[in-house]
This record gives structure tokens, sequence and C-alpha cells, in this order.
């Protein structure tokens, strides 16, 4: 009997996260092709003047995640956030066009194409 | 050996080495996108051939559980960097500066704290505590009057980050390889964390005495202003709830590993993901914002192609190569021997560094199995194969910290204002040795 609700619980746990995987990849592509606002960056982490992506920026202290100032097509300037991964990766830099998203107390950014 | 597959492996190192000389333009098409391509023109070929691949084949290869750990791994380390657990850890490392065991006591704790914690990918903590690392840095090579010192913390503390998911229960690249080879859930880990502490230990000596990558001048004063300033903010931010997260997944984890329970890995980091949240009282929105896509989107390329390399008998010439490489006489009597291939298999993440090991763990674990049971036959030694998993993993894991296409290298890089790629000889010289560490480890003592 424990055995078999063990069993259920660690289905419903999989089960859940592949529900999840494919949420997250949702999420991931509407803030690529229909971001909430829209934008292009204009400093990271405090630093408005770097043009390496993988150089200088300063994080805070404890985040796992890079602050960004983003200037949005209306011409005011926002907050957002970005996984240290699109830096790197996407080689995410001050210019480049990025699409932003509310998720919970975040607004996260992703680059997106000057089509978008 | 089958032309098809030979065909295949060639085009399979031709896009690696095409990426990494960026003869491929990675801000046009990364890597991960091109294997994708790759999959598509080899799907085609196969067809031309006469040998048609179809999507059960090539999805045969695509794993679940390592990529539901992962997710899962994010979730965790999304619940404790809102709850405070990251900041917590600089707080209590700010307080062990000031116990008897120093400066450089707690240095050491620092640039071996993300295989402490050991998340699911390096960038997570090399992100969270690059700060710390600086503060650290800087005050030591203050203390010593040795600006050296800063480099020296600096890219000891990227690689170990780097490397850091080769051990992670959270889905690292480790679970991947025990669970493709039907080892225990973190039999490989021990030996891996060990040898991540050579991979440190050597890249920063290395520093130290050979390669002496000094920092910018300007950066240091810089960074001694903006350091002390931030000391003096954070002081008495961090919540009760980061230092309860904080002990609560350290303790968590080693009952875990000490007590063997009989329940998936993902069911036991959901629980600590609503544990969590439940003290920290942040919402689940709040963590789906901090789940990074890149390494999944990585480990699955590699899972794809791998499916392709498969259905056309790729493996199988790979291994036949690796065979006749062994085998073969570079001077009379002298072969490189199973032992030599097998050295070279596993070292190929690290000299030919992805930004994501997931993507060469996934694109070869399947060979490397293959081969660990021919060196094993070769050699009579029932450990060969996890003796080579243990190392391909490790090399794998720690091979985005020197990789030329945005690896975690670069952060350090940027940060001390040197050209960038300064840090990849050292960081691989230290890879190097941690992996032969390792591989001995299992060797000689077994799962430990």
């Amino acid at each position: 009997m424990m055995g078999n609700i063990l069993e259920l619980v660690n289905a419903a746990v999989i089960a859940g996260l592949i529900v999840f995987g494919f949420y997250v990849v949702l999420q991931n592509m509407r803030t690529i092709m229909c971001p909430q606002k829209k934008g292009t960056i204009a400093s990271m982490g405090g630093l408005d003047n770097q043009k390496c992506n993988l150089c200088a920026y300063s994080m805070e202290p404890g985040k796992s995640t890079i602050q960004l100032k983003v200037k949005l097509d209306n011409g005011l300037i926002c907050e957002a956030e970005a996984s240290p991964c699109c830096l790197c990766m996407d080689r995410m830099k001050i210019g480049d066009r990025v699409g932003l998203t509310q998720s919970g107390n975040r607004l996260m950014a992703q680059k997106i194409g000057w089509g978008v | 050996m089958e032309l098809l597959g030979l065909f295949g492996l060639l085009v399979f190192f031709g896009v690696i080495i095409a990426s990494l000389k960026e003869w491929i333009p990675q801000d046009v098409l990364p890597v991960q996108s091109a294997l994708i391509l790759t999959t598509l023109f080899l799907v085609v070929i196969a067809a031309l051939f006469g040998q048609p691949i179809n999507l059960k084949e090539l999805s045969a290869n695509i794993y679940i559980h390592p990529i539901t750990a992962l997710l899962a791994g994010f979730l965790v380390a999304g619940a404790l960097e809102a709850a405070g657990a990251f900041k917590a850890a600089i707080d209590i490392l700010e307080r062990l500066a000031e116990t008897p065991l120093g400066l450089p006591g707690t240095v050491v704790i620092l640039v071996n704290m993300p295989t402490i914690f050991a998340m699911p990918c390096g960038r997570i903590l090399a992100a969270a505590l690059i700060p710390a690392a600086l503060l650290f840095g800087y005050e030591l090579a203050r203390v010593r009057e040795t600006p050296l010192l800063v480099s020296v913390v600096i890219f000891g503390f990227i690689v170990n980050a780097a490397a850091s998911c080769g051990p992670s229960p959270l889905g690292g690249i480790g679970t991947m390889g025990e669970g493709m080879g039907g080892y225990d859930i973190g039999s490989l880990a021990n030996a891996q964390q060990v040898g991540i502490m050579v991979i440190t230990a050597v890249a920063m000596v290395s520093i130290k005495l050979i390669y002496r990558i000094l920092p910018g001048e300007t950066i240091i004063e810089e960074m001694m202003e903006e350091n002390e300033q931030k000391k003096k903010k954070d002081n008495n931010k961090v919540p009760a709830s980061g230092y309860f997260s904080f002990f609560f997944f350290l303790i968590g984890i080693a009952v875990v590993f000490i007590t063997k329970p009989p329940v998936p890995i993902q069911t036991i980091l959901v629980f600590f993901v609503i544990v969590i949240m439940l003290i920290s009282r942040v919402s689940i929105q709040d963590l789906i914002g901090g789940v990074i896509l890149h390494p999944v989107m990585a480990m699955i390329s590699g899972f794809i192609i791998a499916g392709a390399l498969i259905a056309i008998g790729s493996f199988d010439a790979l291994i036949e190569l690796l065979s006749i490489a062994a085998e073969m006489e570079l001077l009379p009597g002298m072969a490189l021997g199973y032992v030599g291939v097998a050295v070279i298999l596993a070292n190929t993440p690290s000299i030919l560094p992805m930004p994501c090991g997931r993507i060469m763990a996934a694109a070869l674990m399947p060979g490397v199995l293959l081969f660990g049971l021919k060196v094993s036959e070769a050699t009579g030694n029932a450990l060969a194969t996890p003796i080579l998993l243990t190392g391909f993993i490790l090399n794998a894991a720690a091979s985005c910290g020197p990789s030329p296409l945005g690896g975690i290298g670069g952060i350090g890089e940027g940060n001390l204002g040197t050209a960038i790629g300064i840090s990849g000889k050292p960081q691989q010289v230290g890879i190097m040795m941690g992996t032969g560490i390792a591989v001995l480890i299992i060797g000689l003592l077994g799962f430990i």
C-alpha cells in the first residue's frame, strides 16, 4: 500500500516536471516571439560602456542572474534580469534588442531579433 | 566499417571544430543549433544512402530522467537564491575569515564552494558568488601585496564552478553517465569532487607560477572601492530563511547520499523546493524566471545528434577507429594501447571545449560507454567502463570553463580586465590533472 502511494507520488513528480519543462519552453518562446515589452540593452550589471559581451559586469552578491537596464521602445528605462548563460552562450551585449516578460517578481530579458 | 557511419562521425567533429574556430559564426549559428541542422543533414544523407532514420530512432536517445532532474535542480537553485541561501553563504564566508581559519583558509573554502553546493549549472554559483570571490581575492592580494593573487583566486573559483555540474546530484552531467551506465546515482560523484579540488589547485598554482595572469590595474582600484562599499552595504541583509535554506540544502543532500533512500532524486528535489518555498514564501513564478534553458537545450541537442549517430552506425565506426588507433604501432613496438586511447577520449571535451559540457557529454556518451567495454575486454579490468566514464564526465563538465565560445572563464577575464581566453590554458592543465586523479580514485578505490 505504502509502496503504491510512493510510486504514485514519484510518477506524479516526473510527469509534473515534464509538464513544467514544456511550460518553461513555452514561456521562453513567448519572451522571444511575443514579449510583453521590447527594448535595447542600455547597461549590463551597472556598466554602460562595456562593448564585450563576456567582459566585466558586476553582479549583486548572492544573485544568480545578471542585472540589466533596458531602454524600452517608448523611451523609458527599466531594470530587468537575464540568465548568466545568455551573456556567454547568446553573446548578449549592450545595444542588443531584448524582449521582456514578467515572471513572478522578476522581469526576464531574452535576446530577440530586430524583426520581432 | 560502414561508410555512412564514418561520414556522420566526420561531419559531427567537423561541425564541432568549425564552431570552435568560429568558421561557423556563433552569433549567427550557435553550436547547439548547428548540431540540430547537422542531424537534419544526416537524416537526408541517410535517406539517400537507402538507410532512412525515423523520428523514433532519433528520439530514442533522448533520456527524460536527466532532463527532469535538471529541471528539478534549477527549481532548487532558484528556491535557494530566492530564499537568500547564496547571500547566507557569502555572509558565512565573511564570518569564517575572522576565525582562526583566516583569510587563506576562507579562500580555500570559497573557491571550492561551487563543488560543495554542486548546482546543475556552474554559472548559477559563478554569477552568485563572483562578487565574494572578487572581494576575498582582492583582500588576499592586498594583504600579501601580490596583485597576481586576485587572478589565482578568481580563476580557481571559476574552474571549480565550471566543473561543479559534473558531480551535481541535481541533474548534473554525472547523473547522465550514471543512468546510462546503470550505476547508482552519485556513485561517480565523490571521485569527481576530489578531481575538481585537484583541478582547482593545479589551475591556481599554474597561474601563480607559470602563466602569471595579472589583472588590469584600474580594475583593481575600482574593485577596492566598490567592494568596500558593497561590504558595508550588504551587512545584515541576509534573511533568516537564507541561513535555514543553506543548511537545509547541505544537510539534506548529505543525508540523501548517506542513506540512499529508494526514491528518485526528482521527488527529493521537489520536496526540497516545497520546503524552501514555504519557508522563504516565494511563488513558483519567481522560480520559473530563474530556470536556465541553455543547459537543457545543449543537452537535448547532444542527445539528438547522438540518436542520429547511433542510427547510422557512427559509434561502431568510432569504436573501430579507436581500436585501430590503440593497436597501431607509432614506433616499432610502441602503440598507444587501449588505455592510451581511452586517455585521449576522456580528455576530448577539454580539447574541444564547448560552451556547455553537456553538448559533448550527451553526444559522445554512448560511444564512451561502448569503448569502455572494449577497454574492459582488452585489459581484463572490470572497472574500465566506470573509470573511463568518470574521466569523460568530469572532463566534459569542466570544459565549459576554458571554452572560447563563451565559457565561464570569460566571466573571470572580464571582471579582471585581462585578455579574453587567457585563462584557458591554466584551466585546461588543471582539468587534465584532475581528470587523471578522478579516474585513479575509481581505479584504485572503486566507487567511494
